[in-house]
């Protein structure tokens, strides 16, 4: 994965970010591709760059991203707008991106979140070394490449 | 008491909002402002007790911020909240002044100690 952050220490990272933000449960699970063909994500990146270059990647099924959101703002998921959904999005984005940049030895510089909205599921190409969860229903997936730019 | 919260992030302002609201700060008169430059603006115009800042944002960082701060001769409390509790933030934060600097994601007993120990220290200093 990184190269020098085992990727346990992300998956312990998202998990704890999502749980204490959210108060949503969040397990790991294996890809399953039937259950996230036909869903579109919301997808935050931060990058790094540095002594460790890369880049920091968040996604989040469209529904579970509009209720991450609701729960940030403190209010109903119906009531979420696409802006909301995407700064919140990027702000999770950036909470594991920069956890996970604690990890690094030596100096590096994180960027601010870059998010897009309704990606299908076809359009992301996953890596093998994406780590893959269940959340209320939803699907979340994580991962931390090296040498992966903006 | 009168709180600033910068950041970027319309949602993490939201969230400090509402914990501060829910940590015994809800009398508190709480700004906010969504880059630092619009924080300066907010600080010159009315001077807050205390700024919750992130640290890593366009334009102006957090800690840029508070230089400027300082530069206006201006006698305010800083605190940093954020993703990157790496020593390379931490060190020039502390240098710098702040109060404290706080990791999100935060527990609200996290905030509100770095707050109150924050405010309690101003109103010892003689």
């Amino acid at each position: 994965m990184s190269g020098e952050v085992p990727a346990q220490k992300l998956q312990e990272i998202t998990k704890n970010v999502w749980s204490m933000v959210l108060g949503f449960r969040i397990q790991p699970v294996a890809f399953d591709q039937g259950k996230v063909s036909a869903q579109e994500f919301v997808l935050g990146k931060v990058t790094i760059s540095g002594t460790w270059q890369g880049a920091v990647t968040l996604g989040c099924s469209s529904a579970l991203a509009r209720r991450a959101a609701a729960a940030m703002f403190g209010k109903a998921p119906a009531e979420a707008d696409a802006g909301e959904i995407r700064d919140a999005l990027g702000e999770l984005t950036n909470m594991i991106g920069g956890n996970f940049k604690t990890l690094l030895k030596g100096d590096c510089k994180l960027s601010v979140p870059n998010v897009v909205d309704t990606v299908p599921f076809g359009a992301m190409n996953p890596a093998p070394e994406h780590q893959w969860f269940e959340c209320e229903g939803g699907v979340v997936l994580v991962n931390a490449a090296q040498g992966v730019g903006r | 008491m009168k709180i600033l919260v910068v950041d970027d992030s319309k949602a993490m302002r939201a969230l400090i909002r509402r914990t501060l609201r829910d940590s015994h700060y809800e009398a508190a008169q709480i700004g906010e402002a969504e880059n630092g430059r619009q924080a300066l603006d907010s600080i010159r115009a009315s001077p807050p007790d205390l700024v919750l800042s992130n640290f890593n944002m366009p334009e102006i960082t957090g800690l840029e911020l508070l230089e400027r701060v300082h530069e206006d001769g201006l006698d305010i409390d800083f605190g940093f909240i954020t993703s990157d509790e790496s020593e390379q933030n931490v060190e020039p934060a502390r240098r710098a002044g702040a109060r404290f600097v706080i990791g999100k994601p935060f527990t609200r007993q996290a905030l509100y100690r770095a707050v109150t120990e924050a405010t309690r220290a101003k109103k010892d200093c003689p």
